[in-house]
């Protein structure tokens, strides 16, 4: 049973990400959107690094931009950003983990050989590589996290598709002579769901975790973009300004906080 | 041995492919890095068909491997497209920080994370534990960069040593507890827990002389998870601090777009991480 206050808390965390998700996603469809509630918007009576106050509730920015617009558009597309690279991890490690259940017998310990290499490839200096390559792609680091982040839930799945191979109603398909492919697409795929849906809070946690790690040194979403982490950036330089640090983690943490108990409870 | 020495050469050739073919720019920005500092003058296009013959960026990517990894086994990883100088040798100069650090750190994040997940197990049913658990939890759910930026801004008289231990016990810690917890948990529904209860023993005496044991175990197959853990801190955390490890060689590196550097960190953070997942499973 939630507790009241629970519930209180998880409304206001869903509200914070279906609020941020909506506005990100209806702005570029409307002409007349209120400009000051847009990321890049400098009010004429806003001063750079303002304390919060009525018209700038969580002050403003070493621009003069309003900080909780900017969050609200960070957390919109660092969210669009994790749930896109976790899909494709999702994807990825469905796939292979039931390639790697289906495997001859001979390969398997050449495919767990690979799995094992892939889920202890080290990936932040990786992504370095890719961005001391090309700087400000965030989508090749967002491919780079889905190819080598999809060694757990592969392993996962392997599992629980064995534990699937091994019930009556698999070997009475194959006796009436369905195609494996069907029975991966009708039968197995549906049960793998599950073990997806579980992984999936964490998969978001941990892409949300890089991004704003890389979002910090100024390597993740090219400059003026809001994120999540420029706050803590610029409290960095202008430490009197403790609202780039309260709120900016108030809302980063909070994110965090929820898709790990999201993910822990659906485990 | 033959799984890990297995391993190990498909991880060093993942990661030499991934750096020679990420579509690949290499090539431009190594000419771009060395024309000026090379010593061959002439044309663009002969000046660049000279690099390529002088670093054996012509040769097909098979035989560029193989000549990696000879170097490789020899210690050889290179040169900084930067100093110039050997690329080992710069990795040698600023690991003893980073080493330095990971040993202190993980040092006192085994016996901090035992205890600590020892006590979440033992009060699991008190409500008072809970505030410790949340806590624990917040720690797991904050990036090492705001505690780091934090402590950067707040903390003068800390040393930049200390105040990053702080940041990797911040971040090693918790995760370990609540690994431990589980453990001690899962051994208290063993029959021999019990049995032990059953004979008179008190709850205290049983965690700490039979199931600390077994638990002790887990803390050391944290060992290869902490050590990614360490390095995934550490990449963000001694930029932040100006700490000379190799976390902050990375950094400037990828500032100065040095990639022989990013390739050697990468293939010593991966291969160790190999190591000690190979010497667990061993053990």
């Amino acid at each position: 049973m939630r507790t009241f206050w629970e519930k209180v808390l998880w409304t206001l965390w869903l509200l914070w990400i279906l609020g941020s998700s909506v506005t990100c996603l209806l702005r570029p469809f409307f002409d007349n959107w209120p400009s000051f509630f847009t990321p890049e918007w400098i009010s004429i009576t806003a001063h750079p690094l303002e304390a919060p106050t009525l018209s700038h509730i969580w002050g403003t920015d070493e621009l003069g931009r309003d900080v909780f617009t900017r969050l609200v558009f960070g957390t919109g597309y660092s969210l669009a950003f994790a749930i896109g690279v976790s899909l494709l991890t999702t994807l990825l490690g469905v796939w292979a983990g039931l390639v790697l259940s289906f495997l001859p017998n001979r390969w398997k310990a050449s495919a767990a050989l690979i799995v094992e290499v892939v889920s202890t490839l080290p990936l932040l200096p990786l992504i370095f590589i890719a961005l001391a390559l090309y700087p400000g792609q965030i989508v090749l680091v967002g491919i780079l996290k889905a190819v080598l982040g999809w060694g757990p839930l592969a392993q996962l799945t392997r599992v629980e598709s064995d534990a699937l191979k091994g019930h009556l109603w698999v070997t009475a398909a194959r006796s009436q002579g369905l195609p494996l492919r069907t029975i991966l697409m009708k039968y197995f795929l549906p049960n793998l769901t599950f073990i997806a849906m579980s992984f999936f809070p964490l998969l978001v946690f941990s892409s949300l975790f890089t991004l704003s790690s890389l979002d910090y040194f100024g390597l993740g979403f090219p400059i003026p973009t809001p994120n999540l982490a420029e706050g803590f950036r610029q409290y960095h330089d202008s430490p009197e300004a403790w609202w780039l640090f309260v709120f900016p983690l108030l809302v980063l943490s909070s994110l965090l906080l929820g898709l790990h108990c999201l993910g822990k409870r659906r485990h | 041995m033959i799984r890990f020495l297995c391993a190990a050469f498909l991880m060093t050739a993942v990661i030499f492919f991934i750096y020679e073919t990420l579509p690949t720019k290499t090539v431009d920005i190594l000419f771009a890095k060395t024309a000026s500092i090379s010593s061959h003058s002439g044309p663009q296009k002969e000046q660049r068909a000279y690099l390529e013959q002088e670093l054996g960026l012509n040769k097909p990517l098979a035989v560029r491997f193989g000549v990696f990894v000879k170097g490789l086994l020899r210690g050889d990883l290179g040169h900084s497209l930067l100093s110039r100088q050997p690329v080992h040798l710069l990795i040698f100069r600023q690991a003893p920080l980073t080493l330095l650090l990971a040993l202190v750190s993980l040092g006192l994040a085994l016996p901090l994370g035992f205890i600590a997940g020892l006590l979440l197990a033992y009060f699991s049913n008190r409500k008072s534990i809970l505030l410790f658990r949340g806590l624990a939890t917040s720690l797991l759910c904050v990036p090492s960069f705001t505690l780091a930026s934090m402590l950067f801004v707040c903390s003068f008289s800390i040393s930049s040593f200390v105040s990053a231990l702080i940041v990797y016990l911040a971040a090693l810690v918790p995760y370990l507890s609540f690994l431990i917890q589980d453990r001690f948990l899962e051994e208290e529904k063993q029959p021999y827990y019990r049995a032990a209860l059953s004979k008179g023993l008190s709850r205290w005496s049983i965690f700490l002389k039979h199931l600390s044991p077994s638990c002790l175990a887990t803390t050391l197959a944290f060992l290869p998870l902490g050590w990614s853990l360490f390095w995934g801190a550490t990449l963000i955390v001694e930029p932040i601090f100006r700490i000379n490890g190799l976390g902050l060689l990375a950094f400037e590196s990828l500032r100065n777009q040095d990639l022989p550097v990013l390739l050697g960190i990468s293939l010593l953070v991966g291969l160790s991480r190999l190591f000690l997942g190979w010497a667990r499973d061993s053990i």
